[in-house]
């Protein structure tokens, strides 16, 4: 009661911090409706088979790799098993490779593969004109491209660009080749589609298939999804989750300074209610009441507006391409309860220093004149503070030497609890920072460098209040910022510095280069495939002899590989060879891409070089073994190749492919980045805002004993501006503090990983907006606060 | 009456700060204050009279001697032990800020039971604010009102819960003489109606009047206890002790 009271009379200095919760809950709505409704969607070309047959998946589903597939003799075994079931009709093996077609010398439409003309029954798809493609030289494209049969069309394949004739149209985007091609293509089978009346009994199906592989039905089948669909929603969720931990994060440090704030404001109000015999546990209740009833106005305002929003988002995250385009928000009522629970949560947390504050408020201070509370440091503080740093320090250590994705992450928790410890220990640092900001203007005879200096000093709490978002804006803003560009700028460095290159010829269009383009760049390149321990994946890739200086040998003959026998010759990077056990002259059984077993023979150990493989092969064996393998990238000693109209190939300065975004996970990369950015610094902003204003209403009584004591309107203006401009510099300095600590043990943590210095980047732009924000923010709220207080005065008077 | 002693202060002293610079606010006060009597202590700024106050209220621990409020000796008690006792047998009436300003009259009188999760007739919330001539302004907030009503708003609080002993600390300091009247009527009626016992500290000589009895502190000791006079006489003898003194 005592609590909602409370509210009622003091929801306007609230409203800033109910908005942040709203927009938090907003968020989470948005992000868990995202989340919950990402799933795998079936390819429509398996549509029409109730069941599909595929091989045992990785372990590792972040792997992110297609699974071993079955050799197309072992397919075809399978297959005629299957068929002895009764209720099936027809069991086909999808033999589908790299083939995408060329119109005009551009790629044309989505589809980047050609399976044989059996498969096409999988997706219920039929020829609509013409016929099924007999010849080898034959094709069956979608009619939808008005293409006419008995056209020539060019499909570039892993080879290059291949010349076809249109034997007919099918009612399905997708492209067909007769079976025989399909078969010699395509080297191994992923799926076998089972076709046959409804009654077919999945557990029969299991039972011929046996630990060969697993059986899909119905909804299962979604798991056929492309891998690179998997991928793509795989990341949207990092960026959801990162999104929602950040918001959470932010609104709890906002909530915590609100409260902190209106419980110093309130301090006699709770000495009052101690004095009328409240035990400090009933105030902890208020509080906690109170912040409750916040949380809970914000989530209720909130939630409604991610269920708004979330259609929206959703497609703008397929748009970018966070999520693949079958992507569709299922609207579950549980999210927008969760989020609403989850910010009062959130809310709570953030006031339980302020309860716990409250709740020791001495029942005398009712009875004193002046019972103004603005001690700087508390031990409590101090303790907590000082823990912070210590805590930032851990995960700093941890990033130096962590690897991946870890690297970031550690640096992000470093920064967290960086910034935590900065909002704890600004009341301690500030006075100094300001003193020392100002020492040049010291001899200053006006008066507003006096008060702003004494200011500071004295109100050394208010003002910390203050410049905590103002740290946390920017010491995100640059972080995240610094934090791509710095790894960015190490990758870059790491594929070009490793080849030397002067220019780079990259896929246009296309998933990777086809051997015609790499034989047209003219330069240092790998080709990189798959081969399989078991069942679980394993990074390989070929090499010609020309390649082999970019690598420095550990052990053994690299030439080796060049010589291909009965067991397959390869060279193993050092630490894989470390984990797997793996030594010079050791054999291993391994699977190929067609679905062959075939005999590793380790030649050679390498320990640097500019692939992520962990195994070398001849570039020819990789062509035998893999017939769709494609190209990432070639490396050329100077600009000017020629030759590449047509092949889906373009060529860049070795320069602007270090800093390239043309690379697809560049650009996510570069989304998320501005999509982080938006979310911290966005929040910071407004706590910017909320702070200031509070701040400013609090001083009303001293801005009017100035007026009194003859300061103009102009300079109380002036006073409080300069007072501002100090409190936003002085915290932007410490969160620039923030940011370059983070960022100096993630380019620790990527120099040791890569063996190169790794130089750290602070993006200056990002800090002079996000600092520029803050001034301007910061300055106006000031502003508006006076003019409402002004009002307020005429008011009373 | 017979005179049952509510509030027994004996030896008490309190010293703040540590030597050399230690000030010694109570050297040795004993005192008793019976059942439905009315006392103020005065004493100029320094004397004492606060700290007194403080610590017959629990508010401040003596740092000898003892505190007893009816059979509870307060030396007994722990913060739990004294935050209890405040809220269920002490009433308070300070100079401003009486009231919570996010409650009602009516919600500021029946606070004291709230926090003690006492059921409470509404109509005790009537009867006490018509009692100090409120019975109007039940539903106003404590910014709306004066600040003699404010005061006035804390005697009911006060009259409501029965304490064993309602301690005010200049409750007429922040007043106009009218205003001060008012309280003054209402603290008296206080005594006379339902025999509270009230002890008040002032420096105002005419507000001292109001009561029965009148001690004087002066350096942390009693030095004079005057009863049944008037405001000039009080004076005289307010004057007479801190020249003594």
């Amino acid at each position: 009661m005592i609590a909602l009271a409370s509210l009622r009379q003091r929801w306007r200095s609230l409203l800033g911090t109910t908005v942040t919760l709203a927009i938090a809950v907003a968020l989470l709505t948005i992000c868990g409706l995202l989340l919950t409704s990402a799933g795998p969607v079936l390819p429509d070309r398996y549509a029409a088979a109730p069941a599909l047959v595929r091989p045992i998946p990785p372990t590792d589903p972040e792997a992110f790799t297609e699974p071993r597939p079955w050799s197309a003799d072992q397919a075809d075994a399978l297959a005629l098993q299957l068929t002895g079931i009764t209720g099936v009709d027809r069991v086909v093996p999808e033999h589908r490779f790299y083939a995408q077609l060329i119109r005009y010398g551009k790629p044309v439409g989505e589809v980047a593969d050609a399976s044989g003309w059996s498969a096409a029954a999988l997706g219920g798809y039929s020829v609509t004109a013409g016929r099924i493609p007999e010849k080898a030289d034959e094709v069956v494209v979608d009619s939808g491209l008005g293409i006419a049969p008995g056209s020539a069309v060019t499909l570039l394949t892993a080879r290059g660009p291949e010349t076809f004739t249109v034997s007919g149209t099918a009612d399905g985007p997708g492209l067909w080749v007769g079976d025989a091609l399909a078969r010699e293509r395509a080297g191994g089978v992923r799926v076998i589609g089972v076709l046959g009346t409804r009654s077919v009994d999945p557990a029969k199906i299991a039972d011929v298939v046996g630990s060969d592989g697993e059986v899909l039905t119905g909804s299962q089948r979604a798991a056929l999804e492309p891998v690179a669909d998997a991928r793509t929603r795989w990341i949207g969720m990092q960026v959801l989750l990162a999104v929602s931990a950040l918001g959470a994060f932010v609104s709890v440090f906002i909530v915590a300074s609100a409260f902190a704030f209106a419980t110093r404001r309130r301090h006699r109000e709770l000495a009052l209610l101690r004095l009328l015999g409240a035990a400090p546990r009933q105030i902890r209740r208020m509080i906690h009441g109170e912040v409750l009833l916040v949380g809970l106005a914000g989530g209720l305002a909130g939630a409604p507006l991610g269920l708004a929003t979330a259609a929206l988002v959703g497609r703008w995250l397929v748009r970018t391409g966070f999520e693949p385009r079958t992507f569709v928000i299922a609207y579950q009522l549980w999210v927008p309860i969760a989020a609403i629970a989850a910010g009062m949560l959130v809310s709570l947390a953030g006031a339980i220093a302020a309860a716990w504050r409250a709740a020791r408020v001495s029942p005398l201070d009712a009875l004193r004149e002046s019972a103004l509370d603005d001690r700087p440091m508390s031990r409590m503080r101090w303790v907590t503070g000082l823990l912070a740093v210590a805590v930032a320090g851990l995960f700093g250590v941890a990033a130096t030497s962590a690897s991946g994705a870890d690297l970031g992450t550690y640096a992000l928790y470093a920064a967290m609890a960086l910034t935590t410890a900065g909002s704890l220990l600004a009341p301690a640092i500030l006075p100094f920072a300001v003193r020392l900001l100002t020492a040049p203007f010291a001899r200053d005879r006006g008066a507003t460098v006096l008060l702003v200096r004494q200011h500071t000093r004295t109100a050394a709490r208010r003002t910390a209040s203050t410049a905590a978002p103002i740290l946390l804006s920017v010491a995100f803003a640059v972080l995240v910022g610094g934090l791509v560009q710095t790894s960015t700028a190490s990758y870059g460095i790491g594929r070009v510095a490793a080849a030397g290159a002067a220019a780079v010829v990259v896929p246009d269009g296309v998933p990777g280069l086809s051997d015609a383009a790499v034989t047209a760049a003219t330069g240092l390149s790998t080709l990189p495939t798959t081969v399989y321990s078991g069942s679980e994946p394993l990074a390989a890739a070929g090499i010609s002899a020309a390649e082999d200086s970019l690598f420095t040998i550990g052990s053994g003959d690299l030439t080796a590989i060049h010589r291909p026998g009965p067991r397959i010759p390869i060279a193993v990077t050092n630490w894989y060879a470390d984990q797997a056990g793996w030594q010079l002259g050791s054999t291993h059984p391994v699977t190929a891409v067609d679905g062959r077993a075939y005999t590793l023979l380790v030649a050679a150990v390498v320990t640097k070089g500019p692939t992520p493989a962990s195994v070398l092969l001849d570039r020819d064996t990789v062509r035998k073994l893999d017939s769709s393998a494609l190209t990432a990238s070639v490396y050329r000693t100077a600009s000017g190749a020629s030759g590449l109209t047509g092949l889906g190939a373009r060529e860049l300065s070795g320069a602007a492919y270090a800093q390239s975004t043309a690379d697809e996970d560049d650009r996510l990369v570069w989304v998320f980045t501005v999509i982080l950015i938006a979310v911290s610094a966005g929040f910071g902003l407004l706590a910017v805002v909320n702070t200031t204003m509070m701040a400013s209403a609090a001083r009303a009584g001293d801005l009017r004993l100035l007026r009194l004591s003859g300061a103009t309107r102009t300079q109380v203006l002036g006073m409080l501006s300069a007072e501002t401009a100090t409190v936003v510099v002085v915290g932007g300095g410490l969160g620039l503090g923030v940011a370059v600590a983070a960022l100096a043990a993630l380019a620790r943590g990527l120099s040791a990983q890569l063996g190169a210095t790794v130089p750290m980047v602070v993006p200056w732009t990002t800090l002079g907006v996000t600092v520029g924000l803050c001034l301007a923010l910061a300055v106006l709220s000031t502003g508006a606060a006076l003019m409402f207080g002004d009002r307020a005065r005429r008011l009373l008077a | 009456m017979t005179s049952t002693v509510t509030v027994r202060l004996t030896a008490v002293r309190k010293t703040y700060g540590t030597p050399p610079a230690a000030v010694t606010a109570l050297a040795g006060v004993s005192a008793e204050f019976t059942a439905g009597s009315f006392t103020a202590v005065m004493g100029a700024s320094g004397s004492g009279k606060s700290t007194l106050l403080h610590c017959a209220a629990g508010l401040d621990i003596a740092d000898s001697g003892t505190v007893t409020i009816g059979d509870t000796d307060l030396a007994g008690l722990n913060e739990h032990g004294r935050t209890l006792l405040r809220r269920d047998r002490i009433g308070f009436v300070f100079q401003a800020y009486n009231l919570v300003g996010a409650l009602t009259a009516a919600q500021n009188v029946a606070l004291p039971h709230r926090l003690a999760r006492r059921a409470l007739d509404p109509a005790e919330v009537t009867r006490a604010l018509a009692e100090v001539g409120l019975a109007d302004r039940a539903g106003h907030y404590p910014a709306q009102l004066s600040g003699g009503e404010q005061q006035r708003v804390a005697l009911a609080r006060a009259l409501i819960t029965r304490p064993a002993v309602l301690y005010a600390d200049e409750p007429t300091g922040a007043l106009d003489s009218a205003s001060s009247g008012v309280v003054l009527r209402a603290l008296r009626g206080l005594v006379d109606t339902h025999g509270q016992t009230v002890v008040m500290v002032t420096h105002d000589a005419v507000a001292a009047a109001a009561a029965d009895r009148v001690l004087v502190l002066a350096d942390g000791q009693i030095v004079d206890e005057i009863t049944g006079a008037d405001p000039a006489r009080i004076a005289a003898r307010l004057v007479r002790a801190e020249v003594r003194a």
